[in-house]
C-alpha cells in the first residue's frame, strides 16, 4: 500500500506517523502555546486585579493585596483545570451534610479547599469563619477541642488576611471571633478560653514562670506560625521579653504623604494597636486581640474608605471603644482574681461573698502569695489605661456627625469607664500600699487610693441612680430631696441626680436601694447588685484607709 | 425467612416461606447462571471448544502493548503529583486524621485513574479497530470471537492491574513517609503532655500500634447501665437519672387463658414489686428535684394556686426521701404494649418497707385491663421499672416482680426463667433512657454522700473472645460515644485541662482481676483507642465498665453490638496494613474489571463516544438512583413535580403525578437491574484502619459474576453476530 493510496482516507495519526519530524515540531509548538497561554493568563489576572482595586477605589493596605499569597489558590485551580466549579458545588453541600450528621472527619480540609478555590469572595470567607467558630466548635464536647476549632477559624481568617491584607470584612470577622467566642462571659468555657489563650501566647519559659500552678494541666493547644519569610522557632505570640514577636509588628504599608498628620493609619502590621500595651507578662488577652482587629477594621473604614459587606458602618466604627471596655472589665476581673489569690480568699461562694471578703482586706493583713500581688497590680494598672483609652475611643466615635445621636446609648458606658478609671487606680494604689515599705510613700498611696475610691463610689452611685434604678424607687417619698424651685426640669427628671452634691448623692443612693429591695423591683436588679458590690467595696476601703491613717 | 435459613431448610421449601428478599437476592445469581450457560455452553459451545488460551493471551498482550504505546502509564506520575499537591492543603485535627485523609486521597486518585483509563481504552479499542480495519487481520485468522472478547478484557484488566500496582506501591511508600514523622511528633507530644492528660491513652495507643495499623474488631454485647458494677446476685439501678430495669415475663398457655378470663370477669390483676432500696445523702440539686417531684416526706404541703412549696420561716432538718418507681409495660421490641400518649411516663408506684428498718421494699399496682389482654395475646413482654427518687438505688435480687390476683385459686405469675437455668429467674435488663446519641450515661460526680455508688456505669460484656496482645502487652479497646453538656455544665475546676473525660475499666470474669480505670477523652464523631493491659482480658471472658467522670455532661452510648450500632469494640488483632491495602486494591481491580467488561460490551454495538457515555450510565445509574433516595418514592415524586410546576388543575395534576410516579418506579426498577458500585468498598474500611472482611471481597466478586460475566457473554454474542469483516 502506497502513501498516495492511503492519503485520502488516512487519519491524522497515520499521517503523523508518516512524518515524525512534523509531529515532533507540532508537539513543541503546542507546549510553547500552552506555556504562553499560562503566562498570559497570569499577566491578565494581575492587570484585572489592579484594575479592580482601582475601580472600587480601595486605598491603603487592601490595594496592595499580595499576589504571592494567592499562589495556593492559583496552583489548586490550575491543577483542577475546569473542574473548579463542579468541585465547589460538591464541597459546599458535602460540608453542610457532614456537619448536620455530626461527622466532622475531613470537614476542615473541605473548608480549606473552599477557601483556596473561592479566594475572591469575602462572603464565602465570612461564612466559613463563622461556621467554624460558631457551628463546628459548638459540636465539640471538650472545651479544649472547641478552643482548637475556634483558633482554626482565626487561622482561616489569618490566611485570608495574608492573601488580602487589611480587608475590612476579614478584620471585622477576626474581631468578632475573638470577642464573641473567647470574650463572651456567658459561655461556660469562658474562663478556660481566656486562660488557655493567655498561656498559649507566651513562650514556654515565661508561661511556666507566670503560671506555676498550671504545671500539671497545661498543654499547648495552638502554635503561632511566623508571618514573615524568616523561619522562627517561636510558637508563641510573645517573645522572650513578653513583647509581641517582631513579625507581628512589621510595617508593610507606609503612611501616605498627603495624609492628615492627626489621622490614624493602618501600617500593615498584624498587631499594630497592641504595641503600646506591651509587654504582656501574663499573656495576651483574647479581648486585646478583639480590640486590635476591631481597631484595624475601623481605620480601614474611616481612613482607607473600605465598605463593610455585612455589618453597618456604625457597628464597625463603634467596635474599638466597646472592645476596649470589655478588655478593661476583663483586666479588672483578673485583678480581683489575683487579689483573692494573694490573700488566699476562695472564689467559692459566689461573687458577692468573694467581693465582700476581698473588700475587707486590711492594710496589715498577711500576704499569702506575693507574686499574685504583682499580677493584680499589673492588671489594675492595665485596666486603668484601658478605661482611659476607651473614653478616648468613645469620644472619637461620638464626634462623628453621623453617630452623634448615639450619645445617649453610650452615656452609661462612658460613665462606667470614668468610674473604672478611678476605681482601677484606687485598687492599684491600695494594693501597692500594702507592699510598700517606705512609710511616706505608703501614706501617699493610701491617700491617693482613698480619693480615687471616693470618686469611683460617687460615680457608681450616680450611674446606678441614673440608669439602673426604677422610677418607683427613685421617686418614692423621702428618697430624693425636693427639686429646687429655679430648676425648670420636670420634677421626675432623672437628670436631677447630676445636680446632687456628693454627700446627698450617697444618701439618695442608699434610700433608693432600700426602697428597690423592699419593693422587690426586678427590672434592674442584677445591675443594681453589681453597682452595689462596687459601691460597698469603695466604702469599705475608704473606711479601712481612714482607720489606717 | 432469610437466605441463610433458606439454604438450611429441608426440601421441598414451602413457597410461602420463601421471603421476597431472599428471592430478590437469589435472582441475579440464577439469571447470570442461565445467561452464562446458554450463551457459552449452548450458543457458543463450538467457540468454547476451539478456544486456545495462548491466543487469548496474545490478544491481551496486544492490548497491553498498545496501551503502553499510548503512554497510559505516564498518567500515574501525574496522579501522584496531584495527590502530593492536594495533601499539602489538608487540615486535620490529629495525625490519625492526616493518615485517613491521605489514604482516601491516594485510593480515590487510583480509582479515578484506573476507571477513566479503563473506560477510554476499552471503549475506543474495538470501534477503532473496526474503523481502521485492523480487525481484519485478527478475524481472518483462526481466532474465535470469544477469544477476541476474552483477550481484550484480559488485556485491559492487565493494564488496570499494572496501574493499580504502581499506584499501590506509591500509596504505601507515601503513607509510610507521612506516618513516620507523625509518630515522632506524637512521641514528643507525649513527653510534653501532663501525666494526667486524658488524651494520653489514645496517643499511647497510636505510638505503640503505629498510625498505619489495621485492626480486627469484635463488638461487645448490648450495653447495660447500672448504678454500680454488677456483682452477680444483686444489681442496682439509680433513681432520678433516667435509668430503668426491664423485667421479662413469659406467659404459659394457662396463664394467658386465666388472664383473659379474669379480665372478662372484671377481676383486677396486679403487678407486685420486691426491690431493695439504698438511700444516699442527696446534694442540694437532688434535694430540690425530690421536692419538686413530691418525693420528700411532707413535701406535699403546696400552695394550691401556684403549686410551689410554701416558704418556711426556719430551716428544718432534711426530710427522708420516698422511694418511688414508674411502671410501664413493653413488648419484646421495647415498644409500648398498648398505644398510649408517648409523653406518659407510666404509673407511679410508691414502695414501702416490708418492716420498719428493712432495706427490702414492696409495692404494687393494678394493671389496666387492655394491657392485660395484650400481654395475654403476646405471651412475652417486659415490665419497665424506672426509679424516680434521686440519690437512691433500687436493687433487683431474684424474682423482683410477679403478677397476682386477689383470688386464691389463681397462683401468682412469676417473671420469666433463665433459658439455661430454669430454676432461676431470667436476667433483668438494666438500661437508661436515650440521649440524641444513644443510651444515656450520667456523671459519676454527684451527691454529698461520703459513700456514693461506684457508678453510674455502662457495662459491655465480652464472652469467649480470642485476644492477641501487641508487643507492649496491651490490647486496644475502641470506644465512640456522643457527649452532651447538661444545663449545669460549667468550666470545671477539677478538670482544668479542658478535656471531656471518662474512664474505662476491665473486669476479668475468669480471674476476678480489675484493671485500674484508664482515663480517656471522648469527643463527638471520633472513636478513641484505649490500651488495656492484656492480663485483664486473659481467658476471653470479661466486662468493660465505662464511667462518665465529668460533671455536667452526659454520654450517649450506641446500644448495639456491631460496627453500625455499637459503641465499644475490642481490637482482637493488629494486622498488616500492606495486606489490607492489597485487599483494597484487589477490590479496585475487580471494579476496573467490571468497567472494562461494560466498556467492551458497549463498544460492540455503538460508536466509541456513545460507548463511553453508556458505560458511565450503566456504571453509575444504580448509585445515582440510590442518591435520590426517598425523592423517588411512589407519591412523593409525583407530588413534588406537581408542586414544582404549580399545576393547579386537578385532572392535569393527577395525570402528571401518575406519570412521574410511574417513571420513578420504572427508574428504580431499571437501576435495580444494574450493577451497584457501592459493592466495591475500596476506601471505607482501610481509611478507618479496619481490616477489610472477606465478605466484602466476596461481595465484589459476586457483582462480577452476576453482572460482569453475563455482559461478557452478551459482548461475545453481539460480536459473533456482527459483520466486522467482508
Amino acid at each position: 500500500m502506497t502513501s498516495s493510496t492511503l492519503a485520502p482516507t488516512a487519519t491524522s495519526r497515520q499521517r503523523a506517523e508518516m512524518h515524525p519530524a512534523r509531529q515532533q515540531k507540532g508537539r513543541v509548538a503546542t507546549v510553547i502555546v500552552m506555556l504562553g497561554a499560562l503566562l498570559l493568563a497570569g499577566v491578565m489576572r494581575q492587570v484585572c486585579a489592579i484594575q479592580n482595586a482601582h475601580l472600587v477605589n480601595i486605598r491603603g493596605t487592601a490595594a496592595a493585596r499580595s499576589t504571592l499569597g494567592n499562589m495556593d489558590s492559583f496552583a489548586l485551580a490550575l491543577l483542577l483545570g475546569g473542574l473548579r466549579g463542579p468541585l465547589i458545588m460538591f464541597l459546599w453541600p458535602a460540608i453542610e451534610n457532614q456537619k448536620a450528621d455530626h461527622d466532622l472527619k475531613s470537614v476542615d480540609t473541605m473548608i480549606e479547599w473552599v477557601r483556596l478555590l473561592q479566594p475572591e469572595f469575602d462572603s464565602v470567607h465570612l461564612f466559613q469563619i463563622w461556621n467554624k467558630a460558631y457551628n463546628i466548635s459548638a459540636m465539640m464536647a471538650s472545651p479544649a477541642n472547641k478552643y482548637t476549632v475556634i483558633m482554626e477559624a482565626i487561622d482561616y481568617a489569618g490566611k485570608v488576611d495574608q492573601e488580602k491584607p487589611g480587608d475590612l470584612n476579614i478584620l471585622g470577622a477576626m474581631a468578632n471571633v475573638y470577642g464573641g467566642k473567647f470574650g463572651s462571659t456567658n459561655l461556660p468555657e469562658f474562663a478556660f478560653y481566656g486562660k488557655q489563650f493567655r498561656e498559649d501566647s507566651m513562650t514556654e519559659a515565661n508561661r511556666a514562670a507566670a503560671y506555676p500552678e498550671e504545671k500539671k494541666y497545661y498543654q499547648r493547644l495552638y502554635k503561632w506560625e511566623s508571618l514573615s519569610d524568616e523561619k522562627s522557632d517561636l510558637v508563641s505570640l510573645l517573645d522572650a521579653h513578653n513583647d509581641i514577636r517582631p513579625d507581628r509588628l512589621v510595617e508593610t504599608q507606609p503612611r501616605p504623604a498627603g495624609l492628615d498628620p492627626a489621622s490614624e493609619w493602618n501600617d500593615g502590621s498584624a498587631l499594630q494597636y497592641l504595641k503600646k500595651y506591651q509587654p504582656f507578662p501574663y499573656g495576651v488577652s483574647p479581648l486585646a486581640m478583639a480590640f486590635n482587629y476591631a481597631k484595624r477594621a475601623e481605620v480601614a473604614q474611616s481612613v482607607e474608605g473600605q465598605k463593610p459587606l455585612q455589618l453597618s458602618s456604625m457597628v464597625v466604627d463603634s467596635q474599638p471603644p466597646l472592645q476596649l471596655k470589655f478588655w478593661e472589665e476583663d483586666a479588672a476581673r483578673h485583678g480581683r482574681f489575683y487579689e483573692a489569690r494573694a490573700f488566699n480568699i476562695s472564689a467559692i461562694g459566689g461573687t458577692t461573698k468573694t467581693e465582700a471578703a476581698l473588700a475587707a482586706v486590711k492594710i496589715n493583713d498577711p500576704i499569702a502569695n506575693r507574686p499574685a500581688i504583682d499580677a493584680a497590680l499589673y492588671y489594675y494598672e492595665t485596666a486603668r489605661r484601658l478605661s482611659g483609652d476607651a473614653l478616648v475611643e468613645y469620644d472619637r466615635h461620638l464626634a462623628k456627625p453621623e453617630y452623634k445621636m448615639r450619645a445617649p446609648t453610650y452615656r452609661p458606658h462612658k460613665a462606667d469607664m470614668n468610674a473604672a478609671l478611678a476605681m482601677d487606680k484606687a485598687d492599684h494604689d491600695y494594693l501597692a500600699a500594702l507592699v510598700e515599705t517606705n512609710p511616706a510613700k505608703r501614706k501617699e498611696l493610701l491617700i491617693n487610693a482613698r480619693d480615687k475610691y471616693t470618686s469611683a463610689m460617687h460615680q457608681r452611685e450616680r450611674t446606678a441612680l441614673l440608669f439602673y434604678t426604677e422610677d418607683e424607687a427613685l421617686w418614692a417619698p423621702g428618697v430624693m430631696p425636693p427639686a429646687k424651685t429655679a430648676d425648670a426640669r420636670h420634677p421626675h427628671d432623672k437628670e436631677h441626680v447630676m445636680t446632687l452634691s456628693d454627700y446627698v448623692l450617697s444618701k439618695v443612693y442608699d434610700n433608693a436601694m432600700i426602697v428597690a429591695t423592699k419593693l422587690n423591683l426586678q427590672e434592674h436588679a442584677d445591675d443594681r447588685l453589681n453597682y452595689g458590690i462596687s459601691v460597698d467595696r469603695c466604702r469599705m476601703r475608704v473606711d479601712l484607709i481612714n482607720a489606717a491613717l | 425467612m432469610t437466605f441463610g435459613t433458606l439454604l438450611n431448610h429441608p426440601l421441598p421449601i414451602p413457597l410461602a416461606a420463601v421471603s421476597v428478599s431472599a428471592v430478590l437476592w437469589l435472582l441475579p445469581w440464577v439469571i447470570a447462571t442461565v445467561i452464562i450457560t446458554v450463551g457459552i455452553f449452548v450458543y457458543g459451545w463450538n467457540d468454547v471448544v476451539r478456544t486456545h488460551w495462548q491466543r487469548v493471551w496474545a490478544i491481551s498482550g496486544v492490548c497491553v502493548t498498545e496501551s503502553l504505546r499510548r503512554k497510559v502509564l505516564w498518567l500515574t506520575p501525574l496522579a501522584m503529583i496531584g495527590i502530593v499537591v492536594v495533601c499539602q492543603f489538608q487540615v486535620a485535627a490529629s495525625p490519625q486524621d492526616v493518615i485517613q485523609q491521605t489514604t482516601k486521597f491516594c485510593l480515590f486518585a487510583s480509582a479515578m485513574l484506573v476507571t477513566v483509563t479503563a473506560i477510554i481504552l476499552a471503549c475506543t479499542n474495538l470501534p477503532r479497530e473496526i474503523e481502521t480495519r485492523i480487525i481484519f487481520t485478527i478475524v481472518t485468522k483462526p481466532t474465535t470471537r470469544l477469544e477476541i472478547v476474552l483477550g481484550k478484557v484480559l488485556g485491559y484488566a492487565r493494564v488496570s492491574a499494572l496501574i493499580i500496582i504502581i499506584m499501590g506501591v506509591f500509596t504505601l511508600a507515601y503513607l509510610q513517609i507521612r506516618a513516620r514523622p507523625m509518630i515522632a511528633d506524637l512521641k514528643s507530644q507525649m513527653q510534653t503532655l501532663p501525666a494526667n492528660s486524658p488524651i494520653r491513652a489514645s496517643d499511647e495507643y497510636y505510638v505503640n500500634s503505629g498510625l498505619l495499623g489495621t485492626r480486627s474488631l469484635v463488638w461487645g454485647s448490648d450495653v447495660e447501665v447500672y448504678a454500680a458494677p454488677p456483682n452477680g446476685d444483686e444489681n442496682w439501678s439509680l433513681g432520678g437519672v433516667g435509668q430503668y430495669i426491664l423485667i421479662p415475663f413469659a406467659l404459659s398457655q394457662d396463664n394467658k387463658k386465666n388472664l383473659e378470663t379474669l379480665v372478662d370477669s372484671k377481676i383486677p390483676v396486679y403487678i407486685n414489686f420486691n426491690l431493695d432500696v439504698k438511700f444516699h445523702k442527696p446534694d442540694e440539686r437532688q434535694r430540690r428535684e425530690a421536692r419538686e417531684a413530691k418525693l420528700e416526706e411532707g413535701s406535699n404541703t403546696k400552695d394550691n394556686d401556684f403549686n410551689v412549696p410554701v416558704p418556711e420561716t426556719q430551716p428544718s432538718a432534711p426530710k427522708p426521701l420516698i422511694p418511688e418507681v414508674q411502671v410501664r409495660f413493653l413488648n419484646e421490641a421495647r415498644g409500648m404494649l398498648v398505644k398510649m400518649n408517648v409523653m406518659d411516663a407510666g404509673s407511679r408506684v410508691t414502695l414501702k418497707p416490708t418492716k420498719a428498718g428493712s432495706a427490702t421494699y414492696i409495692g404494687s399496682m393494678e394493671i389496666p385491663s387492655d394491657v392485660v389482654l395484650e400481654a395475654a395475646r403476646l405471651g412475652r413482654f417486659y415490665t419497665q421499672i424506672s426509679p424516680r427518687t434521686p440519690a437512691t438505688e433500687f436493687g433487683v435480687r431474684g424474682s423482683a416482680a410477679w403478677i397476682s390476683v386477689p383470688i386464691p385459686q389463681y397462683a401468682p405469675i412469676q417473671m420469666a426463667v433463665d433459658a439455661n437455668h430454669p430454676d432461676r429467674p431470667a436476667h433483668a435488663i438494666f438500661s437508661s433512657y436515650p440521649t440524641r446519641d444513644g443510651v444515656r450515661l450520667t456523671s459519676t460526680v454527684w451527691g454529698d454522700d461520703p459513700q456514693p455508688p461506684d457508678g453510674p456505669v455502662a457495662v459491655f460484656h465480652f464472652r469467649n473472645i480470642s485476644v492477641s496482645p501487641g508487643n507492649d502487652g496491651t490490647v486496644g479497646l475502641q470506644i465512640g460515644v456522643g457527649v452532651e453538656k447538661t444545663g449545669d455544665f460549667k468550666d470545671d475546676p477539677l478538670h482544668p485541662n479542658g478535656y471531656a473525660q471518662a474512664t474505662l475499666q476491665v473486669v476479668n470474669l475468669t480471674t476476678g482481676e480489675r484493671s485500674d480505670p484508664v482515663t480517656f477523652s471522648p469527643e463527638t464523631s471520633r472513636t478513641e483507642p484505649v490500651p488495656i493491659n492484656a492480663k485483664y482480658l486473659k481467658g476471653g471472658n470479661f466486662d468493660v465498665l465505662l464511667r462518665n467522670t465529668m460533671p455536667g455532661q452526659n454520654l450517649g452510648i450506641l446500644p448495639g453490638n456491631d460496627a453500625d450500632t455499637g459503641a465499644m469494640a475490642l481490637v482482637t488483632a493488629d494486622r498488616s496494613f500492606v495486606i489490607n491495602l492489597i485487599k483494597s486494591l484487589f477490590i479496585l481491580w475487580l471494579l476496573a474489571l467490571l468497567v472494562v467488561i461494560i466498556a467492551i460490551f458497549c463498544s460492540t454495538f455503538v460508536s466509541w463516544p456513545i460507548a463511553v457515555v453508556l458505560t458511565l450510565v450503566i456504571l453509575l445509574a444504580h448509585w445515582g438512583v440510590d442518591q435520590l433516595g426517598s425523592a423517588l418514592d411512589r407519591g412523593t415524586a409525583g407530588r413534588t413535580t406537581v408542586g414544582q410546576f404549580k399545576i393547579s388543575d386537578p385532572s392535569s395534576a393527577q395525570v402528571v403525578a401518575g406519570t412521574v410516579d410511574w417513571l420513578s418506579t420504572g427508574l428504580r426498577g431499571l437501576s435495580a437491574c444494574l450493577p451497584d458500585v457501592e459493592m466495591f468498598p475500596v476506601m471505607e474500611d482501610i481509611e478507618n484502619g479496619v481490616s477489610i472482611p472477606p465478605a466484602k471481597v466476596l461481595g465484589a466478586m459476586g457483582v462480577i459474576f452476576c453482572y460482569g460475566l453475563p455482559l461478557l457473554v452478551f459482548s461475545y454474542v453481539i460480536l459473533r453476530r456482527k459483520e466486522v469483516a467482508p
